[in-house]
């Protein structure tokens, strides 16, 4: 294994300790969990970084490495909203994104064999979940408005990939006409 | 106040996915010039947003 | 434009040998330079349906020894209009790539101009065994598929050789005549026919028959796929020389085999030119070979610049045929 597939892997690990240690009820225990997700953010910078410089990516890399961002994500906001610091709607609505966008992924992948790149408004969205989660964590100014805002740019996220899907789909039924059906 | 949300959120969409249209046809700027472009789907995105906090603390 | 980090990889028209190597430079020398490397699919053709996917390194290992592009080629009728050049940009920002590299022949630097004119920066490399590229002295390929034909026509002597017969050879070059002329020197043939030059056919049917009045048993002709019509040929040679007269068209075996070690090393040397070209914000060129120096020309002025094929050359085969 790589050294960013190890990091990626450290990653995953650190998912389950982040809701041990946020109700361990320990002295400080909710900061201790924000460091444990901010440390799980560095570490995602650190892999991708050295999986670009060294010339390390791999195919199964770049799976697990949004893979492990996600699952990390989703138990922060679940962990949250069961101590009632998030909506619980925002955690169906996180759910339900990345569901969504895992089962189209796969099915345009096997069924057209084309990948749908990642556009800026998903960039964005991660960008937005990660400062909303800090802030929720720790000073927890304007979380409603914050949330608000991260829902839209995870809409904006999903439509674009709609729209690309559509385009790119577009294109090829209109070229397949123009030129006759390939064999 | 509920209408005007709604409103701002389907303008911002419209300004957002059409900003290409819009900076050739409306503002008349030169082709292929992507920075402006860019700017109307940020100003459209903008809208969208203001349309969506406003719909969500309104409702 | 700003800083480019992500960049395509596209090869168009025929394919030929070394096109593999090519891409595997651009790949890992754009890689080391920090870019991201996407690969596109089936030339213009698979970049309007989106057929485009992310290169890792591992990715283009193994391929340098294998003829043929990876990425494989097509043509795009779609691709060739306004229109559709303006969907191939949109598939490239959706794909965030900012430079693509075109490997191909003049068709495919046409399509790399259009996309330049677009707000694309693009940087070609010629590959195409034909050889017929202006602006450089040599394209990736011509090396390996001259020698494969030569092996086959080799063959064809020996045979021709045992029952004393004269082969018409025809061969790969569309409308030049740079394989089949160097064919016909290497191979010893009769004569050769061209479409950038006129041909004698009754000098050439004499030249046979005074062969063979010195002693030759075997005759080869070779006939430029621009000229063809190898069939007819072979009638009109029998029957005024009374030799028997056999058509060869090696066809596309021309363009498959491993690369040769000029067209391995001929294409990792304009693969990575051509990274490092964008690396440097140099875009809009095409990397051409010029006096056994790689260098890179405007895409504009490369699609003007025409070169022909030397008489003396064409006229060493007769020359060498007596």
């Amino acid at each position: 294994m790589s050294i960013p597939n190890i990091i990626t892997t450290i990653r995953f690990l650190m998912v389950p300790i982040y809701p041990i240690v946020y109700c361990s009820g320990i002295e400080n225990a909710k900061i201790i969990a924000l460091f444990v997700f901010i440390f799980a953010m560095v570490l995602d910078v650190v892999d991708g970084f050295i999986a670009r410089k060294f010339n390390m990516i791999t195919t199964i890399g770049k799976m697990l490495d949004p893979a492990a961002d996600k699952c990390m994500v989703i138990t922060v906001v679940a962990t949250l909203v069961s101590d009632g610091i998030l909506n619980k709607m925002f955690l169906y609505f996180v759910l339900a994104k990345e569901l969504v966008m895992i089962f189209s992924g796969t099915f345009i992948y096997k069924k057209e064999k084309i990948v749908i790149p990642a556009n800026f408004f998903g960039k964005l969205a991660t960008f937005l979940t990660f400062w909303l989660l800090v802030d929720a964590m720790s000073v927890g100014m304007f979380i409603d408005i914050f949330m608000i805002i991260v829902v839209v740019s995870m809409a904006c996220a999903f439509v674009t990939y709609c729209i690309n899907f559509v385009y790119l789909k577009v294109n090829q039924v209109s070229d397949n006409n123009s030129q006759g059906a390939k064999l | 106040m509920k209408i005007i949300a709604v409103i701002l959120v389907l303008l911002g969409a419209f300004v957002s996915y059409g900003a290409k249209m819009i900076s050739e046809k409306i503002l008349k700027l030169s082709d292929a010039d992507d920075k402006y472009v860019n700017i109307i789907k940020l100003v459209g995105f903008i809208i969208v947003l203001i349309g969506a906090i406003l719909v969500f603390k309104f409702v | 434009m700003s800083e480019i980090k992500t960049i395509g990889i596209l090869t168009s028209g025929g394919d030929a040998p070394g096109m593999n190597a090519a891409i595997r430079a651009v790949a890992r020398a754009a890689m080391g330079n920090g870019m991201k490397v996407m690969g596109i699919k089936r030339g213009y053709h698979g970049l309007l349906r989106g057929e485009i996917e992310e290169l890792t390194s591992r990715d283009v290992s193994d391929i340098i020894q294998r003829g043929g592009t990876f990425l494989q080629t097509a043509r795009s009728k779609n691709f060739a209009t306004e229109e559709g050049v303006k969907k191939g940009v949109e598939v490239l920002k959706i794909f965030g790539i900012d430079a693509i590299v075109v490997i191909g022949g003049d068709g495919s630097f046409k399509g790399a101009r259009d996309l330049a004119n677009n707000g694309i920066a693009t940087v070609g490399i010629p590959g195409t065994i034909d050889n017929d590229v202006g602006c450089t002295d040599y394209t990736i390929g011509y090396d390996t598929a001259l020698n494969t034909a030569m092996e086959a026509i080799d063959k064809i002597r020996d045979t021709a050789s045992s029952h004393e017969r004269c082969s018409v050879v025809e061969v790969m070059g569309r409308n030049a005549g740079y394989i089949p002329v160097s064919l016909a020197i290497a191979n010893g043939a009769e004569a050769v026919m061209v479409p950038e030059y006129p041909y004698d056919l009754d000098e050439i049917k004499r030249n046979i028959i005074e062969g063979r009045n010195r002693g030759k048993r075997h005759y080869i002709i070779v006939v430029s796929e621009g000229v063809g019509g190898s069939g007819a040929l072979c009638k009109n040679i029998e029957e005024t020389t009374g030799i028997e007269t056999r058509a060869t068209v090696l066809g596309h075996m021309q363009r498959g085999g491993n690369p040769s070690v000029l067209d391995r090393v001929t294409a990792t040397k304009m693969g990575a030119y051509a990274a490092d070209l964008l690396a440097k914000g140099i875009y809009n060129r095409v990397v051409v070979q010029k006096d056994g120096k790689i260098t890179d020309l405007d895409i504009n002025e490369a699609l003007q610049t025409k070169k022909t094929l030397n008489k003396e050359e064409l006229d060493l085969v007769e020359r060498m045929s007596k």
